[in-house]
């Protein structure tokens, strides 16, 4: 029995090192081939091939070696462009989940960020284009208390330059 | 039953043997010394432990030397040969790598969380303006158009970190 348990330590370790996900270089890089054949796909009019495109990629294997935000920033990015392929394709309820999925991203501690921003302004179309005027209005005006952050982030920027 | 189970039959007469065995004892209790080292044959065990028993209740029955030749002799018959035990040599290499690769390992996974985040590059003007216009109603091509040079700039910077 004893002779067996330097093999098992050795198994656990490869286990512990290999549940690591794939690699975070090649995942952002994975990304940006996402996005680009995806624009490829929508400048031939094809929606639903960028759309699938981009849906495989944000369905993929997440490293785990990666800081959180960071992951976070690349996966609602990715959300962002579902939800208004699905507002282009006619399908706001489609975009209404998208964009959710997105914002669950930030486990309840939503950043004022730009990607934040856009998939406010993306609900908030889309539920105007459900007759949800009071959720869209709603989802703008969260939208703009953080464009009026970023604003100001960027002004005072400017001033101490 | 085995021949073993028979010698152990208390009811088992008792063989010439045994007995001339038995008397041997005797005289050797009654004469008051045992000359253990120049008993005969078969029975030099079983006097030589008389012996001892003898001297255990009177000390002056065996001479010193003598006592501890006796005690040598019994002592180095109860001594059971012990084979060392040989480590093949590849446990000798793998026990100790395979401990320092787990402690490795868990150090790594304990004490190395991920890297702190990657800043986020400031949004320009445009970009704001874009997002302003796309939350007010407007059109959204220039916001997709905006953040395609952000994500483009971000993710290539991540990219480079993560390399």
């Amino acid at each position: 029995m004893t002779r067996w348990v330097p093999l098992l330590l050795l198994l656990l370790s490869l286990v512990a090192c290999g549940d690591a996900g794939p690699d975070p270089a090649a995942w952002v890089a994975e990304a940006e081939a996402a996005h680009a054949r995806a624009d490829a796909a929508a400048a031939g009019g094809d929606l639903q091939a960028a759309h699938d495109e981009l849906s495989r990629f944000v369905h993929g294997e997440v490293p785990i070696a990666m800081a959180d935000a960071d992951r976070r920033v690349v996966r609602q990015d990715v959300h962002w462009r579902l939800a208004e392929l699905a507002l282009e394709m006619g399908e706001p309820q489609r975009a209404i989940r998208h964009a959710n999925q997105g914002l669950a991203e930030a486990e309840g501690r939503p950043a004022v960020d730009v990607f934040t921003a856009n998939l406010l302004v993306a609900r908030g179309r889309a539920r105007e284009a459900a007759n949800d005027p009071l959720g869209a209005a709603s989802d703008y005006h969260d939208a703009l208390r953080i464009h009026d952050a970023l604003l100001h982030a960027l002004l005072d920027a400017e001033e101490n330059r | 039953m085995s021949e073993h189970d028979d010698d152990m039959d208390p009811d088992r007469p008792v063989t010439d043997e045994e007995a001339r065995a038995a008397a041997s004892l005797l005289r050797a209790f009654e004469r008051g010394t045992v000359d253990a080292m120049h008993a005969d044959g078969a029975l030099d065990d079983e006097l030589r432990f008389a012996a001892l028993l003898q001297h255990a209740s009177d000390e002056s029955a065996l001479a010193p030397d003598r006592l501890e030749a006796i005690l040598g002799e019994v002592l180095e018959g109860a001594k059971s040969p012990v084979a060392p035990v040989r480590v093949p040599w590849w446990k000798k290499i793998l026990a100790p790598t395979t401990g320092f690769a787990l402690a490795a390992t868990c150090a790594a996974i304990l004490f190395s969380g991920p890297p702190d985040a990657l800043p986020l590059p400031r949004p320009g003007q445009e970009l704001l303006d874009a997002q302003l216009s796309a939350a007010a109603g407007g059109d959204v091509d220039a916001l997709e158009d905006q953040m395609a040079g952000y994500r483009s700039g971000l993710l290539s910077a991540m990219e480079d970190r993560y390399r």
